[in-house]
């Protein structure tokens, strides 16, 4: 059973890998403001025609499509919000200008680690299966992605802002993003200025991809 | 081996490793702090929105898991990621590149098919009454037109799909009120807390492939396994550690939150 137990860990692993690229799947901001489930369906049917458009059916991915994806991401999360709940309670530490740049600089770490990777869901399905309304603005979004080899439970959180729902985090096998960023920043804050995290975290940011 | 492991003694030995976990890891804190998660999730909707501070995001000593020996765990940490990336990976590799995908999703079917006993005998000390019904039942779909557990046909009956997460011995004691402890990196075996750890014992004795007799045809299987396993999930692990700032706290972090999801379901 042990090894059972090392591998439904890797499983849940990976599954926060796959969230993001999930997530990426949001669509320009209707008008009209839709119900949570609904606006994720449509963003998740944007990033499929993107990653499958048939003009680059022969190569991995291209600058262009990395560049619409990227503008979708911003269109369905809020940056912002992520940024904040990551930092939890180290978020008023950080001076304002600090701040401004965390909110741009870590989600240049998330675009870095998960859209870059994007492509190789191409092929998976998703199926939205549930959509809970905690109140008017907090909601959740549950889906589950289909691979050869197993079924992933990707939650969204969302908070409506503006009248707009955005995600703010994204649980994949229940292990959420925010949290798992949150206690690295904790540990890293414990031992670091702020002044020091954010250049840890540059250096990440500009780190030359290995693969 | 097996019967080293059947004898009384190592009954008793395990016993008093259960006394050690009830004494160490009884109060459950988790718990507490999740209410009040839920409270604060109330209460969020009438206060100024201050994301940073909802949902207990603010709670700051944030190791929900005690980590007291962090040092040791963090050099046995070293010492796995060493382990997969010269040892495991290439073997994986090596392996994949002989044996087509669908052949390895079959062995792995047949390992969790397997397996069954643990599930289903935790479902019963859970009271998963229900859940313990779809394992048996899918266990027999499996095996009898599955070619012994290589082909999964109980995942298109719609009752029995998606199949339950997999309940083992850990839970069951978190189920029992026990708390998780604190974390250990096992060398080999990987993450775990002290709670898991008493769980992973359990695990054995309830797992068929431990009784496979002799003791090197055993061993052969479960390093089968392992293998087989890597070579599925080639690249994930790379990819999390590639992600993190500091992924000792990285997964060490979604080891903790990955069992407790599994021990709410």
């Amino acid at each position: 059973m042990k090894k059972a137990n090392k591998k439904s860990f890797l499983k849940s692993c990976s599954l926060l890998f796959i969230l993001i690229a999930l997530c990426f799947s949001l669509a320009p901001a209707p008008s009209w403001a839709g119900e949570p489930l609904q606006i994720l369906k449509t963003y998740s049917q944007k990033v499929i025609d993107i990653l499958q458009d048939p003009q680059y059916a022969d190569q991995k991915i291209t600058e262009n499509q990395l560049d619409k994806l990227r503008k979708l991401g911003r269109k369905i999360f809020s940056f912002e919000q992520l940024s904040m709940r990551t930092l939890g309670r180290n978020w008023p530490k950080l001076s304002k200008k600090q701040q401004e740049e965390f909110i741009d600089l870590f989600p240049k770490l998330l675009e870095k680690n998960y859209l870059g990777k994007i492509h190789e869901y191409k092929q998976e399905s998703v199926e939205f299966t549930q959509e809970t309304i905690f109140s008017s603005r907090k909601a959740e979004v549950k889906s589950l992605i289909k691979t050869q080899s197993k079924q992933v439970p990707v939650d969204y959180r969302l908070v409506k802002i503006n009248g707009e729902w955005k995600i703010y985090d994204v649980l994949v096998e229940g292990v959420s993003l925010v949290q798992n960023y949150r206690s690295q920043f904790s540990e890293i804050l414990m031992n670091n200025s702020p002044q020091e995290m954010l250049q840890i975290l540059r250096e990440k940011v500009n780190t030359e991809d290995k693969g | 081996m097996f019967r080293l492991f059947n004898n009384f003694k190592t009954l008793l030995v395990f016993c008093s490793l259960l006394s050690l976990i009830a004494f160490f890891a009884l109060p459950t804190e988790s718990r507490a702090e999740s209410s009040a998660s839920v409270q604060g999730e109330a209460a969020e909707e009438e206060a100024t929105p201050k994301p940073w501070e909802e949902e207990g995001y603010a709670t700051l000593p944030e190791p929900r898991l005690a980590d007291p020996f962090q040092p040791v765990n963090r050099v046995m940490f070293a010492f796995n990621d060493k382990l997969y990336l010269y040892v495991l990976k290439p073997i994986g590799q090596g392996y994949a590149a002989v044996f087509p995908q669908p052949v390895r999703l079959g062995v792995d079917n047949f390992f969790y098919n397997l397996r069954y006993p643990v599930r289903f005998v935790n479902d019963i000390l859970q009271a998963k009454i229900v859940r313990a019904g779809k394992e048996t039942t899918s266990f027999l779909l499996n095996t009898i037109f599955g070619f012994a557990g290589l082909l999964k046909p109980a995942q298109e009956v719609s009752w029995l799909s998606p199949a339950p997460s997999e309940e083992d011995t850990g839970q069951t004691l978190g189920t029992w009120g026990f708390g998780p402890g604190f974390y250990i990196v096992w060398p080999v075996l990987g993450p775990s807390s002290l709670r898991g750890s008493v769980g992973k014992v359990g695990d054995y004795f309830l797992d068929p492939l431990n009784y496979v007799e002799p003791y090197n045809l055993q061993i052969g299987l479960s390093a089968g396994e392992r293998v087989n396993s890597v070579s599925l999930r080639l690249g994930e692990y790379e990819d999390l550690k590639e992600a993190a700032l500091d992924p000792y706290v990285a997964f060490k972090d979604a080891y903790y939150q990955y069992r407790q999801k599994l021990l709410e379901e």
